[in-house]
């Protein structure tokens, strides 16, 4: 039996957010969230590891309501329970108050055996959580990881593969630990319809909501107020300006081509 | 703890195998920068086993002090160790600005010592400088780049941040340069998590972040035409091959290879982009690059609003017409 929890952060769907030119400031109103991406990979990796050793998923995110849509998503790919830890006190939270957050969340789950975290988010992209919150649990944690080769439940460890730059690396650990992963280690499942439903008429059997008092979380610790960081300021970053000089394929297109290489010193 | 206790620029300078990863020497640049602004020294944290070739290296980049573990538990890099040693070093050495190089070593370990002291970090940071309160402003590019974030961390010490590869240049190495050299033992305890094995990646001649030509392909190209890149790419010098993250994930070709987000940042003089649609993700990686051309079959593929010449078609045909014509310019005439 294997007991795991997965993290999953609801965020625009980067590909649809614009910028306000004038103020700097991001449009949200109108984007489409989604669930980040390579949490879908690691609710994937969650249930594929349920199916082989036995055991329970379950989803957490720390957010306001509107991830409620994310949560159902999850649940009705096959997760067991979805825990939404929501409170106004949580606003405006940076990394280490967030992990803080997930970390009290966890604690309150109780017993879990594997962590499993995206390796980053598509808006924020700090790519932070995974190991505050291992640390933060007091126990290792490890990023990058594109399989689990093998749990063994009597010795009670783990065998993960990740990539680094310059190869790849083949790590053991002892259970309880945290892990990170990308897009494409594996490909998530679709949800399905018939849970899709169930999730409907019986949200509340599937989704818990917890607020700071829930999860015993220290109030100086959390949201704005335990965050370290401060974001100033936030300007739009023009794309460096191009050329934009684009031709159907030709033996002339090609010789232009050329021609421009030649222009700009490249050959 | 009081944050005026805190004093100082620090990088960590990451080595692997014996070998310093030139993104932390690339940080020692910066950090003389913020320290004069600042009015106070460089100093350099250097982990591993047998570092006695090493330990010079900092000073000769810009770091007026060099502090040392040599532990032969620190031989290999271990996440749980790493932290434990850096912890202890930055307890007892008070930064109050410690940088770290986003190395996926670096993008872990950061954040886990961040977490064990308590204080903020700020991730990913692709330019530094001192604001009138001497905060350390750390800008960074979140959303594919396409905003800059500006984030200072107020009243926490150190002020943490890790910093991408490749976007500050690698300081001079001058060995006239004198520091001063310390070495410290800390506690190291038996770690929960263990390296087993390591399974060294086939690396390109050129790495992708130091050619000045990239020949890069995505999903639209198929790999049984493979003789096509080599032929292109021999057409320049310095130059390499380069892909998209899913020719990656599927196996095709080494992480070390992957331009993007989750990749590598590469800013040649050429990125002839082939059979890539120009994904946010995968855009964030090259956006930088003097010269930017494409080839791809789609008219409203992404790339060619990002591009400075773009040729629609397929590349079987286009690549074909180009190696020729490059051959003809060769020819002697
Ligand atoms: C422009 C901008 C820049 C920022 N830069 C920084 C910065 O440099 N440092 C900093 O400390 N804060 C920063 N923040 C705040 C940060 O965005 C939030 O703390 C955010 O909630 C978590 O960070 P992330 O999206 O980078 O997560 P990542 O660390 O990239 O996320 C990794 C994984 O953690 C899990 N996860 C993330 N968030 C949650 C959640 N709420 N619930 C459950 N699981 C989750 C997911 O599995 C995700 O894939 C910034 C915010 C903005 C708007
Ligand atoms: C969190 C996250 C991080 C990511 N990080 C990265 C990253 O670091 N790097 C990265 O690259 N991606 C990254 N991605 C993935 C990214 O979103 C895109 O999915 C990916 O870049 C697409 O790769 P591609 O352009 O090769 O493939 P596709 O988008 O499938 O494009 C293939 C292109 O080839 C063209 N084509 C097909 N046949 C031919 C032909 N015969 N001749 C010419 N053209 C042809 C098609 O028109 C199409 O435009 C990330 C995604 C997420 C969610």
């Amino acid at each position: 039996m294997l007991k795991i929890i997965v993290g999953i952060k609801w965020v625009p769907d980067t590909a649809d957010v614009k910028f306000d030119p004038v103020k700097g400031t991001i449009i949200r109103e109108g984007v489409e969230s989604i669930i980040n991406p390579p949490d879908l990979n690691a609710i994937e990796l969650a249930l594929a590891l349920k199916e082989k050793y036995g055991g329970e998923v379950y989803v957490i995110s720390m957010s306001p309501p509107s991830a409620i849509k994310g949560l159902k998503m999850a649940v009705a790919m096959g997760v067991d329970k979805a825990f939404l830890v929501s409170d106004r006190k949580f606003a405006a939270a940076d990394t280490l108050a967030t992990s803080y957050t997930l970390s009290c969340a966890i604690k309150k789950i109780g017993s879990y055996d594997l962590v499993i975290f995206g390796e980053e988010t598509i808006d924020s992209a700090t790519g932070h959580i995974g190991p505050e919150v291992g640390e933060m649990l007091g126990i290792p944690h490890l990023s990058y990881v594109t399989e689990v080769q093998e749990v063994d439940l009597q010795q009670r460890t783990i065998k993960m593969v990740r990539e680094v730059e310059d190869g790849v690396e083949f790590f053991q650990a002892n259970l309880p630990v945290v892990i990170s992963v990308g897009v494409g280690i594996n490909t998530p499942r679709y949800p399905i319809p018939l849970r899709r439903l169930l999730t409907e008429l019986e949200t509340n059997k599937y989704i818990e909501t917890w607020a700071l008092n829930d999860i015993g979380a220290d109030p100086e610790k959390v949201g704005f107020k335990g965050s370290p960081t401060r974001v100033v300021k936030v300007i739009a970053a023009p794309m460096p300006a191009r050329r934009l000089e684009i031709r159907e394929a030709s033996g002339e297109t090609v010789k232009l081509f050329i021609k421009r290489l030649k222009e700009a010193e490249i050959i | 703890m009081s944050k005026e206790k805190f004093e100082g620029v620090y990088v960590y300078i990451e080595q692997r195998k014996g070998v310093i990863q030139e993104a932390s020497l690339q940080l020692l640049g910066e950090a003389r920068k913020l320290a004069e602004k600042l009015k106070t020294e460089v100093s350099a944290f250097l982990i591993g086993y047998q570092l006695k070739k090493l330990v010079k290296e900092p000073i000769y980049y810009g770091a007026d002090k060099v502090i040392y573990v040599d532990n032969k538990e620190c031989a290999n890099y271990n996440p749980e160790i790493y932290k434990t040693v850096l912890v202890q070093l930055v307890m007892k050495y008070k930064p109050e600005i410690f940088l770290i190089a986003g190395t996926k070593y670096g993008r872990e370990l950061a954040p886990s010592i961040a977490a064990d002291l308590e204080t903020g970090i700020t991730a990913d940071c692709t330019a530094f400088d001192i604001d009138e309160k001497g905060n350390l402003l750390q800008i960074r590019p979140p959303f594919g780049g396409r905003v800059h974030a500006y984030i200072i961390t107020p009243e926490k010490r150190p002020q943490m941040a890790t910093a991408r590869p490749n976007v500050f240049p690698l300081p001079e190495r001058n060995v006239s340069r004198k520091g001063e050299i310390i070495k410290e033992e800390t506690e190291v305890s038996k770690p929960s998590m263990a390296l087993i094995k390591f399974e060294k990646g086939s690396e390109a001649e050129i790495p992708i972040e130091k050619a000045e030509v990239l020949i890069s392909f995505g999903r639209g190209f198929n790999l049984e035409d493979a003789h096509l890149l080599e032929e292109l790419c021999d057409f320049f010098l310095k130059s390499s091959i380069s892909c998209s993250r899913p020719i990656v994930d599927a196996g095709l070709m080494p992480r070390s290879r992957q331009v993007g987000q989750t990749g590598k940042t590469v800013r040649p003089k050429l990125y002839l982009a082939i059979g890539i649609s120009g994904a946010i993700q995968h855009l964030a990686g090259m956006k930088d690059s003097k010269f930017i051309a494409a080839i791809n079959k789609d008219p409203n593929a992404e790339i060619f609003k990002f591009c400075d010449f773009g040729i629609i078609g397929d590349y079987k045909e286009v690549i074909p017409l180009l190696i020729e014509e490059l051959k003809k310019k060769q020819a002697p005439s």
